[in-house]
């Protein structure tokens, strides 16, 4: 046998193409803004691993796939925008009359403490946003550990979540975004404005 | 004098630090007395830089100063002479955070004599359970060590990808098919993006016929609901009504944006009172 090791990466298996996304303010865009002001240590930086976001991308799609194949009653929405910010949620499930917002995570942090402790903050952030967008108190986090705890699972862990939020802190939550995203769109015009000047 | 091989297949305490990424910024042997709670001896000391800034001197016991004792800088352990030779013994700290980084995946063969091989490494790391150990005086229960369980980043690879670590999966820039569904925009709200514009407005498009499929819809569920329905169960509603018309996912996506209903309402498909949708007049 002749093996020649192919100079590709995940990426090339073209398994799960990231898909378009509109112009304007998205959720992830001012979430990683706060991040970024809140813990620069923790977010600054380019994302150079691409292979795990790769593969966070095609476990999110397969899940995707698989829930639009059995369940009936749970949908991928498109982007969804109040107050000119976009959103766009992993999933939604109508249960009776009720709205789910599903949020799929694939991660390699500790699923330890999830999802209450501070590690996971943005991650909530984002599922109250969604809430907003969609008009509901209920998500569920679907959550793919894929070195468990560190500690008693080293394996893969699924984990997931019912969230019942009350309506206090999904208004809090979507007035701080708001305003955090007013704040990056006077920054680009600040910008634009200084390209301006010769 | 040659250095004791390191490597865990030849083999014969800092601020608490758990489940962390850290940067291992500098790994020498030194001679140490536990603060002056114990005896001198042999131990690995490994500065953690933490993501915070913060550096954690750990140390893992290496072995008895009679039998090994440290290099002029450090790099190495080197045997007493007259002492034994071998490598470190199998059941020491040391050994036990050596071996940890050879089975998170760092190479055995670039393991010689030379501990500073390590520095620069950035590496997970977590307290894992001590093993008992035969004829180990005064061992308490339930103690732990920090090792590593994953490397981040070998000791001169590029750029730290900090994102990664706990940031939850993001979407690729790249662009390569349109999503099958989009949001829609009030009139005033539609603008051309400029490349690398003020991200201001939505740019979306919407088929007419989508928007006008999506209005009869809406007027099915008021008809028959008796002319009102709180806007909230409208995606609901929606969602049942179409069942498996292909469209369906769209035009529920279309009921979710508020921007729908309000160019319906500027245009006197329906009224919408805040809370509830009816009939527009």
């Amino acid at each position: 046998m002749i093996a020649t090791l192919r100079a590709g990466t995940i990426a090339d298996l073209g398994v799960a193409p990231g898909p378009a996304r509109e112009a304007g303010v998205h959720v992830s865009t001012v979430i990683k803004q706060l991040c970024r002001a809140l813990d620069p240590a923790r977010f600054s930086g380019e994302i150079t691993d691409w292979t795990r976001i790769e593969v966070g991308f095609t476990v999110e799609a397969w899940i995707e796939q698989a829930w639009q194949a059995r369940r009936a009653h749970t949908f991928r929405p498109g982007a969804i925008s109040k107050d000119g910010i976009i959103g766009s949620p992993d999933a939604v499930t109508f249960d009776g009359d009720d709205v789910i917002v599903d949020e799929i995570k694939c991660t390699w942090m500790s699923s330890k403490g999830c999802p209450d402790e501070k590690k996971f903050w943005h991650w909530l952030v984002q599922i109250k946003a969604y809430c907003h967008l969609l008009d509901t108190t209920r998500a569920r986090l679907h959550a793919i550990f894929m070195n468990g705890d560190y500690k008693d699972h080293r394996e893969p862990q699924y984990l997931s979540w019912d969230l019942q939020f009350h309506d206090g802190e999904i208004a809090e939550n979507w007035a701080m975004l708001v305003n955090q995203a007013t704040a990056l769109r006077r920054d680009h015009e600040q910008q634009a404005g200084t390209t301006d000047v010769p | 004098m040659e250095g004791i091989s390191l490597r865990p297949s030849d083999a014969q305490a800092g601020g608490f630090l758990d489940d962390a990424d850290v940067t291992l910024t500098e790994c020498r042997f030194v001679t140490w007395d536990y603060m002056g709670k114990a005896k001198p001896s042999v131990a690995l000391k490994i500065a953690m830089l933490d993501e915070e800034g913060r550096v954690h001197d750990q140390y893992y016991s290496a072995g008895d100063p009679a039998k090994l004792q440290p290099s002029a800088d450090g790099k190495a352990i080197q045997g007493v002479e007259g002492a034994a030779p071998g490598g470190l013994t199998s059941s020491t700290n040391a050994v036990a955070f050596l071996s940890a980084l050879v089975n998170a995946g760092f190479p055995e063969d670039q393991i010689t004599n030379d501990v500073s091989v390590f520095d620069g490494m950035v590496v997970h790391v977590n307290q894992v359970a001590q093993p008992k150990r035969a004829g180990l005086k005064n061992q308490k229960e339930g103690q732990t060590y920090l090792l590593v369980t994953r490397i981040v980043r070998m000791p001169g690879e590029a750029a730290p990808p900090k994102a990664a670590k706990g940031a939850p999966v993001t979407r690729p820039t790249a662009v390569t098919g349109p999503r099958p569904v989009n949001s829609v925009a009030t009139p005033a709200a539609v603008a051309t993006q400029p490349a690398a514009a003020a991200p201001t407005a939505v740019a979306v498009e919407v088929s007419g016929d989508l928007v006008a499929k999506a209005r009869a819809t809406v007027m099915e569920i008021l008809a028959a609901k008796g002319g009102t329905v709180p806007k909230q169960r409208l995606p609901t509603e929606a969602f049942r009504v179409l069942g498996n018309d292909p469209d369906r996912n769209s035009i529920v996506t279309l009921v979710f944006q508020d921007a729908f209903l309000a160019q319906a309402v500027a245009e006197g498909a329906f009224a919408y009172d805040g809370t509830n949708v009816s009939f527009g007049a």
